[in-house]
């Protein structure tokens, strides 16, 4: 029988524990358990076999560590092929009558993926892939991901197992105490991602027993439309007498996992402690068990690394607000590559209240498949929100997908035969929800009725590419009403009957509905709660807008969905607040500095949106150069030199720096609404040096170097020194930076000096980093060492002769 | 020899603001900068989970060695700080990646906050290590020496992925070493503490 059709119809038991097992047949102490499979195939031949006549269906190989990290492609070839070898012999050995599988079992890396962690996303997937490929070579039934506890490592392993095999694969996740992976992830979040991609059992094995994990399989359970799995350990690891034991015996195991099959997990085993009496004991414990049936939750999901965000009565809020269109300062950040620019969108957005966040990117001048992927990368490395993929560039949309870190919304697909041909196979590959617009070749349709004719359609030929309607949100598109009156109506009838009639969610971009009519706010606001009102389910709009904010606070405590109205009253009260700031804009500075205007006082006491209101005020009738001579910079040179006589501190000086950053940044709008952009004092190119992660220091400098003027090119941590050197030939930069924390890091630092000096002998080099002093900094061959940011400014200063 | 490794989950431990100033770099605090430090308590409060992993091994010095049964090691340092025990534990101790998260996000956002997220995340995870230690002596009735990490004085970083294939951080606490031997994440600390021995002052 084949396994998946076996594990529709039975309860499915796998193995327990190898580990402990080994040890005491002599495994030592740093001793690679996987190499026995060479050394000792009669012992793992042996445990194996009684793990099957214990009655599991399911032996995993011996392949936990067998991966591209740990071993030579030689030698993990032959422990892969020996591994499956033995499990195999140790189901023909095996007297037992049930149905037996071998799987290949997977096991992770011990490396956190980038940025927090020095494993790139693509490098885990490959190195996973070699694995799985070794495991369909030599016969596996089937692939069992486990213990993985980060959800992006996960998703690279099942990827991997996606991509170079056609077996079943049954993936769990290793829970802490507090219901999470360690990296964050809830069980929802983790089921969104991994049904979306495709897996055909999903659970929880290893880190606890199975008491502390009955929160997680019963959160599991509420998810999970495919059989959820459970492999717990005996308990929790004590030190007895210099032996390790386990606090849970075989008979409390049963009992507690025959409970929880009770309830509706499908997969059981055991992990960590675990012999084959516990899997006996639990056989035994449940023989008389029929698998509950499974259901199809109906969930539409989408998940960010941490949580899973639901579409259902409570609206969902999709800030529109990372996209180029009609934005002249948007666009400069995307040609610039400025992406802080665009992360500032995104936190923003966080902070209003918004529950995904879109993400488009596309202008026709610069690459957008590079691009999109990298703000996928910034925005998911700092946000916590899923994300919204946005672009008409199926290369764009494919790599944006693959990367990200959950389960995505994709937008969007339309009734057009080819764009459903082009978007529907990357939605089956990568999971993921996506925007259906109802037109098709023939445009947008004029009557609401031709737009469920297309929403049917579209849901058809999603059916054939094996997506399901939860996974899809039909846009019946808002049309301008003042161009066609009844714009709006068909709009809502279209939603209306797609809701009811189809049982589909929805969602629409709102402002599109206003164009050309003053006071947009007003109609959006207004067409925002007739569209809730109608079934909308999720809205894609601008939260800094403070009617559709009160349209959506109002409307959940109007339709019972804010307990004792307390969200309203909340934001009743920012409501409030703002509208009494507008009205009193001027609020005082303490004039401890009297000499100095209004602006420098802001900066020198670090109040950024007081620094920003008023240069917004004086840039209506001062020259921004006057500005920033004669405001900005004096303001930074007091407080530098406050630093420099240590009068200032570190954290003072940086507030300051971020209030004049703040004024700046109104400057950089104003020239660039204008069409000009300030003249620089100098490139500086600088990074954190190759194998170093971590880059306060680095940001520190670049915010005071960009204060004073400098056209400062960051390239971030952890950055090859070859990247370095081609920038600044790229760009022939008079100066680099570079930083790095570790003594273990200097060596990168070494050697990205020795090539800098082969390939741009202009180039001044000043480094700087916890580790550093001057001498060291000679020794590595660098021009000056900085002690801290200001001595930075000072030097780029002197080299640059301003 | 079999060394059993055990996971420990602690409750937040209490702040200490004038250390979190001190690492900020901050001797004097102006009323900007409190609020600057109160704000990013506030934000960060919830982002920390305390995890210890940690073993306990036989000690035996001879000179500079350290011969801790499954694995040995040579350091003046390490061997003064270990003079007289029997026996140390060896633990991993991390307040996990939230913190990272949150110093990455106001990284370019806004250095001042990220610079005292990075002073709170440096407090926490000292204090923790002061929490493990505590209820590490009082669990045992023995007292302990000071903590001692790879890269104090003589003894090398490079000893670090011995001390991860031991407890099994990346599986235990979440912990996991780059190639460069940082950590990940980076509030994080490994360490030998040293058991004093009962019979001997």
């Amino acid at each position: 029988m084949k396994f998946l059709d076996f594990l529709k119809q039975n309860i499915v038991y796998l193995d327990g524990g190898m580990g402990t097992l080994l040890q005491a047949r002599g495994l030592m102490a740093g001793e690679q358990p996987e190499r026995w499979n060479l050394s000792h195939p009669d012992v793992i031949v042996d445990i194996q076999r009684q793990y099957y006549d214990a009655g599991s269906h399911v032996v995993c190989s011996n392949t936990f560590g067998a991966n591209a990290l740990k071993f030579a492609d030689s030698e993990l070839e032959a422990i892969i092929g020996a591994a499956l070898a033995n499990a195999r012999e140790a189901q023909k050995q095996s007297m037992l009558a049930q149905e037996k599988f071998v799987a290949l079992d997977i096991g992770p890396l011990g490396k956190l993926l980038k940025p927090y962690g020095d494993l790139d996303f693509e490098d885990a997937v490959a190195i996973f892939a070699k694995t799985v490929r070794l495991g369909v070579k030599y016969n596996a039934d089937l692939i069992v991901i486990e213990t993985m506890n980060d959800s992006y490592e996960t998703k690279a392993a099942l990827l991997a197992a996606k991509e170079n095999s056609n077996l079943p694969v049954i993936v769990t996740n290793a829970y802490g105490e507090d219901g999470k992976l360690m990296t964050g992830a809830t069980p929802a979040a983790m089921v969104a991602m991994l049904e979306g991609m495709g897996a055909d059992a999903i659970g929880a094995n290893c880190s606890l027993g199975p008491r502390q994990l009955r929160g997680v399989a019963e959160e599991l359970l509420r998810c999970a439309s495919v059989p959820v799995v459970l492999k717990p350990n005996a308990g929790l690891p004590k030190s007895v007498n210099g032996k390790t034991v386990f606090d849970i015996d075989a008979a409390e195991f049963a009992d507690e996992v025959a409970s929880l099959i009770r309830q509706g997990v499908r997969v059981a085993g055991g992990c960590c402690g675990t012999t084959p009496a516990y899997i006996r004991a639990l056989t035994e414990a449940t023989k008389t068990e029929t698998p509950q049936a499974l259901c199809d939750k109906g969930l539409t999901v989408v998940s960010s690394y941490t949580h899973a965000v639901n579409f259902g009565q409570d609206p969902i809020l999709i800030g529109e607000r990372i996209n180029p269109t009609g934005k002249k300062r948007f666009k400069q950040a995307l040609v610039e590559n400025d992406l802080d620019y665009i992360l500032t969108e995104g936190v923003n957005q966080e902070e209003a209240g918004v529950h995904v966040l879109d993400v488009n990117v596309g202008l026709p001048e610069i690459d957008e498949k590079q691009m999109l992927t990298r703000t996928v990368d910034a925005l998911q490395a700092v946000i916590d929100l899923p994300l919204q993929i946005d672009t008409a560039d199926v290369g764009a949309m494919e790599a944006a997908l693959r990367r990200y870190n959950g389960k995505a919304m994709v937008n969007s697909v339309n009734g057009k035969q080819q764009s459903m041909d082009t978007v529907f196979p990357l939605v089956k590959k990568y999971g993921g929800v996506v925007v259906a617009l109802t037109l098709d070749e023939n445009g947008i349709p004029a009557t609401a009725e031709d737009r469920v004719t297309i929403a049917e359609k579209i849901l058809r030929t999603a059916a054939a590419y094996g997506i399901q309607k939860k996974d899809l949100i039909f846009d019946t598109l808002a049309m301008t009403v003042s161009a066609d009156a009844s714009a709006a109506g068909v709009t809502l009838e279209a939603m209306r009957r797609i809701r009811r009639e189809l049982g589909c969610h929805t969602s629409l971009g709102i402002s599109n509905v206003s164009f050309g009519l003053p006071r947009r706010e007003i109609i959006n606001s207004t067409f925002f709660a007739m569209a809730l009102e109608n079934g909308l389910s999720g809205a894609i709009m601008n939260p800094y807008s403070a009617d559709m904010m009160k349209t959506y606070y109002a409307y959940r405590a109007l339709r019972g969905l804010d307990e004792n109205c307390a969200e309203y009253m909340t934001a009743a009260e920012t409501f409030a607040q703002s509208a009494g700031t507008a009205t009193s804009a001027s609020v005082a500075i303490p004039s401890a500095e009297e000499c100095k205007s209004e602006l420098q006082r802001a900066i020198i006491k670090g109040f950024r949106e007081r620094a920003g209101e008023i240069t917004a005020e004086l840039l209506k009738n001062t020259p921004p150069l006057e500005i920033v001579n004669g405001e900005i910079i004096p303001a930074l040179n007091t407080v530098g030199i406050g630093f420099e006589k240590k009068t200032v501190y570190l954290p003072q000086l940086l507030m300051s720096a971020e209030a004049a950053k703040c004024a700046f940044e109104h400057i950089k709008t104003y020239l660039s609404a204008n069409g000009t952009a300030a003249a620089g004092k100098g490139t500086f190119v600088i990074a954190t040096v190759h194998g170093d992660i971590h880059d306060i220091g680095k940001n520190i400098v670049k915010l005071l170097l960009e204060n004073y003027g400098f056209d400062v090119v960051d390239l971030g941590k952890d950055v090859p020194p070859k990247n370095i050197v081609d920038t600044v030939c790229k760009l022939h930069a008079p100066l680099v930076g570079l930083s790095a924390l570790m003594t273990t890091t200097v060596p990168a630092m070494e050697e990205t000096i020795k090539l800098l000096r082969q390939e741009a002998p202009w180039c001044k080099i000043v480094v700087g980093g916890a580790v550093l002093t001057q001498e060291y900094a000679e020794r590595i061959g660098a021009d000056a060492y900085a002690k801290d940011a200001m001595e930075t400014v000072r030097y780029a200063e002197r080299i640059m002769g301003v | 020899m079999n060394t059993t490794v055990e996971t420990l989950y602690f409750p937040a431990p209490s702040v200490n603001e004038s250390e979190i100033l001190r690492y900020a770099g901050c001797r004097e605090a102006d009323g900007a900068t409190l609020a600057l430090l109160h704000e990013c308590m506030e934000e960060s409060q919830n982002r920390f989970s305390y995890r210890v992993c940690f073993c306990e091994l036989p000690v035996r010095i001879e000179g500079e060695l350290c011969d801790f049964g499954s694995f040995s090691l040579s350091s003046y340092h390490l061997s003064q700080n270990l003079h007289g025990c029997q026996s140390a534990l060896v633990f991993g101790a991390t307040v996990g990646m939230e913190i990272d998260r949150l110093i990455a996000r106001y990284g370019s956002l806004s250095p001042a906050k990220a610079l005292m997220l990075q002073a709170i995340g440096a407090e926490r995870i000292e204090a923790l290590c002061d929490v493990f230690c505590q209820s590490a002596a009082s669990d045992r009735q023995v007292s302990l020496k000071p903590r001692f990490s790879p890269g104090y004085g003589d003894l090398p970083t490079a000893i670090q992925p011995t001390l991860f294939a031991l407890l099994d951080c990346s599986k235990k606490i979440g912990l996991c070493l780059n190639d460069s031997l940082m950590m990940s994440p980076s509030k994080s600390v490994t360490a030998f503490v040293g058991i004093k021995d009962a019979n001997s002052k």
